[in-house]
């Protein structure tokens, strides 16, 4: 009798404890209107390692590899030109170029692929929810390595490009286009 | 005195017990209490990050719209047999445990939640302005808006529930799903048209004649 009644206590405790928080089908965020010029995009690869030693209290390690590509867009953010940015004198024109941004990024899931695993000792192999929080991990690092690329000075040559070549069309004889100093730039590459 | 000398030999094993039972739990306080949520953080190798392509593209967009969007996917046993041997699994294994508790005939389920951004806009280099200045009026023709690109990173996709085991291009799969789910709400809120808007507005800005300017969609 002792023994029924643990029983029930502990599969009531357990089964109360698998409730789940309701979730909306779908749902409408956010519609922003932007201006943005796209200029230059990257494509980038990557090597996801992760080497799982677990818990002191399991025993045996796992190893991950996993690809990924991602796409970067950059440029530069049109809207942000003041009325101020822009002066003309006659046929010549000199505009102030808002400071270069990444605009997007895209890891394609159809480009991840786990390469590898190695899963030893007592420990289970990996889920879709280990590969989902080791891809953020490797989603965090190469936004984090976008720094280090050239991306933004690139966008902004090839806006100033654009620039030139849009107000030729339009007429002016001579443009000139100021770009923003590296250091006021926005380095938030995590938008 | 053989009776003492069990007693003793009992003595140090009990002794020996507590020692040991102190000093684990020791070891227990201090890797719960002391050693900090580290343990749990995912440390990624450092690898390098390989350009593959620069491209120059010129695109202008100007419409950013972002979505949530919920993809599920569910397998059923088909059964008795099938639900008895499919839960003794689950019940063996320590990450479906709690979905073996709970045999309601799912074999197995994967929800996702999928966060994702598009983005409208024109695509400048397939498809040319048309500058025509004509008397006091500067017409410029623009191409129609369209969808430029998609984002849906991990970052932004959850896991919501994981029942049995999954592969990766099952995964996949269910991205692709939301992102159908997505495109589809930017057309039934008819954002390409929506689109045009801040279109004409960014090329106002950088427009800066004493002439009257017409701005024109291609049809």
């Amino acid at each position: 009798m002792k023994n029924w009644l643990f029983l029930s206590l502990i599969t009531l405790l357990l089964t109360s404890c698998g409730e789940e928080k309701e979730v909306h089908e779908t749902e409408i965020y956010e519609i922003r209107s932007i201006g943005t010029l796209s200029t230059t995009e990257y494509t980038l690869g990557k090597i996801i390692h992760w080497n799982d030693e677990g818990e002191w209290y399991t025993y045996g390690d796992r190893k991950i590899l996993l690809s990924c590509k991602a796409t970067v867009k950059a440029g530069v953010n049109l809207n942000a030109i003041k009325e101020s940015d822009i002066q003309v004198d006659g046929k010549k024109i000199t505009i102030q170029l808002p400071p270069p941004e990444i605009v997007s990024f895209e890891m394609d899931p159809d480009l991840v692929r786990t390469e590898m695993t190695d899963v030893n000792g007592f420990r289970s192999d990996f889920s879709q929810v280990d590969k989902s929080k080791v891809l953020q991990k490797g989603e965090e690092s190469i936004r984090k390595d976008l720094q280090k690329l050239n991306i933004l000075d690139e966008a902004e040559q090839n806006a100033k490009i654009f620039i030139v070549d849009f107000y030729k069309n339009l007429g002016f004889e001579q443009v000139i286009v100021h770009e923003t100093p590296k250091d006021k730039r926005n380095t938030n590459i995590d938008h | 005195m053989k009776l003492q000398k069990i007693r003793e030999i009992r003595t140090l094993i009990i002794r020996l017990l507590i020692v040991g039972l102190i000093a684990f739990g020791g070891y227990w306080i201090y890797q719960l209490f002391f050693k900090g949520p580290a343990s749990d953080e995912i440390v990624l190798e450092e690898t390098p990050l390989k350009v593959e392509q620069i491209r120059s593209i010129l695109e202008l967009n100007t419409l950013k719209f972002q979505d949530e969007a919920v993809v599920d996917s569910v397998e059923y046993y088909k059964s008795e047999s099938e639900v008895l041997w499919g839960t003794l699994d689950k019940l063996t294994d320590p990450n479906q445990f709690k979905h073996g508790l709970h045999p309601n005939g799912v074999k197995r389920r994967l929800t996702l939640i999928v966060r994702g951004e598009l983005l409208y806009g024109v695509d400048l280099k397939r498809k040319d302005f048309q500058f025509l200045p004509k008397g006091d009026t500067l017409t410029i023709v623009i191409p129609q808006p369209e969808l430029l690109s998609v984002s849906i990173n991990p970052k932004g996709t959850e896991v919501y529930l994981e029942n049995g085991d999954w592969q990766d291009y099952e995964r996949a799969g269910l991205q692709r799903k939301a992102r159908n789910k997505m495109i589809a709400s930017g057309e039934r809120l008819k954002l390409p048209e929506r689109a045009k808007a801040p279109l004409e507005k960014a090329l106002r800005t950088l427009v800066k004649t004493d002439k009257t300017l017409i701005i024109k969609f291609e049809n």
